[in-house]
């Protein structure tokens, strides 16, 4: 049983640098926990602290029922793979799976008992004598989540392990993770800027921003109901597009276009004040529409735009436009009749957009 | 412990061993956390010996049995013998690795190196935590970034925190002697740096040596000059943009915006800082600017 409690964890790196704060989550037994964020959030720094390979200046971290604070890494029954991954050029696939069982002093029979069985999970029976010279990329990666196998850990650290394989291969081996996870069912917590592979991989995601936690949920909660205009803005590709604009008493303006507020959502936002304020309107731009029988239905949220770009994606086309100087994307099915500096109708489906507090950002919710 | 050791034996101990004669002349242990020491042969009483290995333990003996080889470089590297001109030694460059963690198992982790470069390698120990190790000169010497990878491999199979300062590659054995003594200064400022990375060379931690060298209120002043009006999104923004080499689209993709907010920020940051990033001058100025926190 490996849960992992971390309470109000704080790192400080030097006096001004605090890279992690008010870290606070519980990671149920055999989760996939994925940390996505921003470059220099504090993804790895978490990790670290997780692996006791970086101290922690304040709070308390359980894995299972103790608090292993001062437990040296050695003795914390983890293993990690990291992102510039490299295997020993001089040791065949064996020797590599095998060392850092040599170094925990294991028996000689059950190093070959533990690596004999990783290379079967993983497919590498054949490739034992191999130097990792002598194999593809994708097997190199296997050998590196082999290391990390034969240690049958409680708990898997991994930090953006897939980074430095090229697109197709990444996905290859993300379903092959996955996989291993099912079989294996320990505790995984990996770290990766790359929202897809958030959303593919996780059972829950954990999204940082500034070494802060900005929401933790399921894939499908945080992108459809996330708690503020980072979350929103991270989670999605092509991102959500945020509009602001001011209140009325069924209408949000933004500037020349005037959309009708669905009842629902105006009931909310009349009863927390909202009313002639500015606020944040979020929308995915697969909620913008160009289909005329769509646009039919919604005359009080269409609006006429001028297309700056329009990119065809093969099934699907992006088009890039602007309302009072303000960027959005609308996702529309595939056409290829838009001429940049075009105008066009579109209409928001307002019942699936999100409002936001102009000042604090955080998502206006009953 | 060893403060108590010390108060014990006096100017009998030493905590270095640096020489060649105080390997020798020295009978050395290690405390259980891990400094070693040495005290003076002659002076121990069978008593004492027996007394101290209760509580601490001898130093392995590759640290103490050393080849030919590793006396001539030990001797070359610490104690400013000049090299003669019939010495058998090749060209090299040196690798300095310093463990920043306890309990590392160093037998190993001389084996994980071997493995890792070569097994023509020459290892001198300064002391249990610093690793010298002199690698004949290659053709192909593994990268700066292949070693980024090792290190990190050495990091998860041993649990520890390690580092390694990357010598230049010379061709002729009297220029790797000589520019050690300064590399291993250099070195020395920059783990005091405390930057992040796991590799230096010369080159990568240049910019930041610089900046060591120069005087926090200076560099506040001129930076708040500079950016004087700045909005604080904006300096993420260029951070971002030089980590992606000017890549305009790929800086856009990380930053999760639209290439033309880009530019338009670009035009702010330009505005307001008078710095054009895509002049050469101008990016290294920014550069500099928001390397320290
Ligand atoms: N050893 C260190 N000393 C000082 N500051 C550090 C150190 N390691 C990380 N930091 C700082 O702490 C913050 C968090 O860094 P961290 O490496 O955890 O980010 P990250 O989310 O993993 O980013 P990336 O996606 O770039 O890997 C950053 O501001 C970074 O510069
Ligand atoms: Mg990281």
């Amino acid at each position: 049983m490996a849960d992992i409690r971390m309470n109000s964890i704080m790192k400080k790196y030097e006096k001004n640098v605090t890279a992690v704060q008010d870290f606070n989550l519980d990671i149920k037994d055999k989760e996939f926990i994925v940390f996505v964020g921003p470059s220099g959030c504090g993804k790895s720094t978490t990790l670290r602290m997780i692996a006791g390979l970086e101290d922690i200046t304040e709070g308390d971290l359980f894995i299972g029922d103790l608090r292993v604070n001062d437990v040296a890494p050695k003795d914390r029954d983890i293993a990690m793979v990291f992102q510039n991954y490299a295997l020993y050029p001089h040791m065949n696939v064996y020797d590599n799976m095998a060392f850092g069982l040599k170094l925990r002093k294991f028996s000689k029979s059950e190093i070959e008992t533990r690596v004999k069985n990783a290379a079967k999970i993983l497919g590498l029976e054949e490739y034992l004598d191999r130097k990792p010279k002598a194999l593809s990329g994708g097997q190199r990666q296997r050998v590196a989540l082999g290391r990390a196998i034969v240690r049958d850990p409680q708990v898997f650290l991994m930090d953006e392990p897939l980074s430095n394989l090229d697109a197709k291969l990444r996905v290859q081996m993300r379903s092959e993770i996955t996989k291993l996870h099912q079989r294996l069912q320990s505790t995984t917590i990996y770290v990766t800027h790359d929202q897809t592979e958030a959303m593919t991989m996780a059972s829950r995601i954990v999204i940082m921003k500034d070494g802060v936690i900005q929401q933790v949920g399921t894939p499908k909660e945080v992108y459809d109901t996330p708690d503020n205009v980072f979350v929103g803005g991270f989670i999605g590709s092509p991102a959500m597009n945020f509009l602001t604009g001011r209140l009325e008493e069924r209408h949000l303006v933004i500037n020349e276009v005037k959309v009708l507020v669905p009842e629902g959502k105006m009931k909310v936002l009349r009863e927390r004040g909202y009313v002639g304020k500015e606020i944040i309107l979020g929308i995915r731009p697969e909620d913008i529409h160009d289909e005329p029988i769509f646009i039919e239905s919604s005359q009080e949220s269409k609006l006429v735009a001028t297309i700056d770009v329009a990119e065809l994606m093969g099934a699907e086309t992006y088009l890039y436009s602007k309302i009072a100087g303000q960027d959005f994307i609308a996702r529309v099915d595939s056409r290829s009749d838009i001429q940049n500096g075009q105008k066009l109708e579109l209409a928001f489906d307002l019942n699936k957009c999100h409002f936001f507090d102009a000042t604090s950002e955080e998502r206006i919710r009953p | 412990m060893i403060d108590k050791i010390k108060e014990m034996f006096g100017d009998r101990i030493v905590e270095e061993f640096s020489d060649v004669e105080s390997v020798n002349n020295y009978r050395w242990y290690k405390t259980p956390q891990d400094q070693p020491f040495g005290i003076r042969k002659h002076s121990l009483t069978e008593y004492e010996v027996n007394l101290l290995e209760i509580f601490v333990t001898p130093l392995p003996a590759y640290y103490l049995q050393l080849s030919t080889e590793q006396t001539m470089w030990k001797q070359l590297l610490f104690e400013g013998t000049q090299p003669d001109s019939k010495s058998p030694l090749k060209p090299s460059r040196i690798l300095q690795f310093r463990i920043l963690s306890k309990d590392a198992d160093q037998e190993l982790f001389q084996e994980a190196i071997e493995n890792m470069l070569s097994d023509d390698l020459i290892f001198v120990w300064k002391n249990t935590y610093s690793l010298i190790v002199i690698e004949p000169f290659k053709d192909e010497p593994i990268s700066a970034q292949q070693f980024q990878g090792l290190m990190q491999t050495i990091e998860s199979d041993f649990f520890i925190k390690a580092v390694v300062f990357i010598g230049t590659a010379f061709h002729t054995f009297q220029d790797s002697v000589e520019s050690f003594e300064k590399e291993a200064r250099i070195f020395q400022s920059f783990l005091s740096l405390k930057n992040i990375n796991q590799v230096y060379t010369l080159a990568s931690s240049f910019p930041n040596y610089l900046l060591s060298q120069m005087d926090d209120d200076d560099y506040n002043f001129i930076r708040n000059h500079i950016f004087h009006t700045i909005e604080p999104e904006l300096k993420d923004t260029v951070k971002m943009l030089l980590k992606c080499n000017l890549n305009y689209s790929l800086a856009a993709k990380n930053l999760f915006i639209h290439r033309n907010s880009l530019q338009y920020r670009m035009d702010k940051f330009t505005e307001q800082t008078g710095l054009d990033v895509k002049t050469i001058p101008d990016a290294v100025t920014a550069y500099l600017l928001l390397l320290k926190n």
